[in-house]
C-alpha cells in the first residue's frame, strides 16, 4: 500500500514548500472522516506542532471538522493555520 | 380592503439563493450538511453541489473520479454556477501538482468559468501567509494498491 499522506507531501513539496512532518488518521473511505470527533484535526495537527516545533505554519487538509479549532490552534502554537475549507472559500 | 402587504422590495431584493455567488462545488464523493461550510460561508453564496462517486480511498475509484471529471464540470455551467471547486485531494495527489494545474486549466477553458482545487487553495494560502516550512494534518493514511498488488 502507498500511503496517500505521501502523496499529498510530494504536491506541496512540488509547490515549493518544505514539507516538515504530516500526519493523519487510518481513514480509508470518504465516509469515515465525518465519523471522527470533531477534535480530532486540532489533536492531530497539535502533534505535528509538537514534533516539528520550528514549523512556521500548519495545513489542516480534509473534510473533517477543522474551521472551529483554526483560531484555537494559532494560539496555542502561535503559527500560522490554513484550513484547506476556509482556504477554498477564500 | 385586504391586510396583505406587498414584499418590501429592499428587504426581498437579497433573498434570492446565490445572489452574490454560486460555487460550484464537485465533491469526490459527497457534500454533507451541516459541514464546516456552514460556519463560514457569506450571506448571498450558495454551494452548488454534484459528486463524482468516489466511495473509497482506492487508486480504482480515484482514477474513475479523475475520468469523470471532463463530465462533471458541465453541470456547474448548465446551473449558471460563477466558479467551480474540485474538492478533496484526489486529481492532485493522485497526479500531482503540475498535471493538476494542466487539466484545471482545461477544464476552465471548456466550461468557461474559473475552477480551482482545494489542494491548491491551501497552497495559495500558504503563499500569501508567506510561509516557509509547514506541517500538514490529513485524516487519511492509507489510500492505493501499487498496480502490482
Amino acid at each position: 500500500m502507498e500511503k496517500v499522506n505521501q502523496s499529498v507531501k510530494r504536491y506541496h513539496e512540488d509547490t515549493g514548500f518544505p514539507v516538515l512532518g504530516i500526519a493523519g488518521l487510518d481513514v480509508k473511505k470518504p465516509v469515515d472522516q465525518v465519523k471522527l470527533p470533531d477534535y480530532a484535526s486540532y489533536e492531530v495537527a497539535t502533534g505535528l506542532f509538537q514534533q516539528h516545533p520550528s514549523l512556521h505554519a500548519i495545513l489542516i487538509q480534509g473534510r473533517w471538522r477543522s474551521v472551529a479549532w483554526v483560531e484555537e490552534l494559532e494560539r496555542d502554537s502561535d503559527r500560522s493555520v490554513v484550513s484547506s475549507t476556509a482556504a477554498s472559500l477564500w | 380592503m385586504s391586510s396583505k402587504k406587498s414584499p418590501d422590495s429592499e428587504k426581498t431584493a437579497h433573498f434570492v439563493s446565490g445572489w452574490k455567488a454560486r460555487i460550484g462545488y464537485l465533491s469526490p464523493s459527497v457534500f454533507e450538511t451541516p459541514s464546516d461550510w456552514d460556519l463560514i460561508l457569506p450571506k448571498g453564496f450558495t454551494i452548488v453541489a454534484s459528486g463524482l462517486n468516489v466511495q473509497a480511498h482506492t487508486t480504482e475509484e480515484f482514477n474513475k473520479a479523475i475520468e469523470a471529471l471532463e463530465a462533471g464540470v458541465g453541470i456547474f455551467s448548465a446551473e449558471e454556477c460563477d466558479a467551480i471547486l474540485l474538492a478533496g485531494i484526489t486529481l492532485g495527489a493522485q497526479r500531482g501538482y503540475q498535471t493538476e494545474q494542466q487539466v484545471v486549466s482545461k477544464l476552465s477553458q471548456r466550461v468557461g468559468l474559473p475552477v480551482s482545487t482545494a489542494l491548491n487553495a491551501g497552497v495559495e494560502a500558504l503563499r500569501h501567509l508567506r510561509a516557509k516550512t509547514i506541517v500538514i494534518a490529513t485524516a487519511y493514511l492509507l489510500w492505493r494498491r501499487s498496480i502490482n498488488q
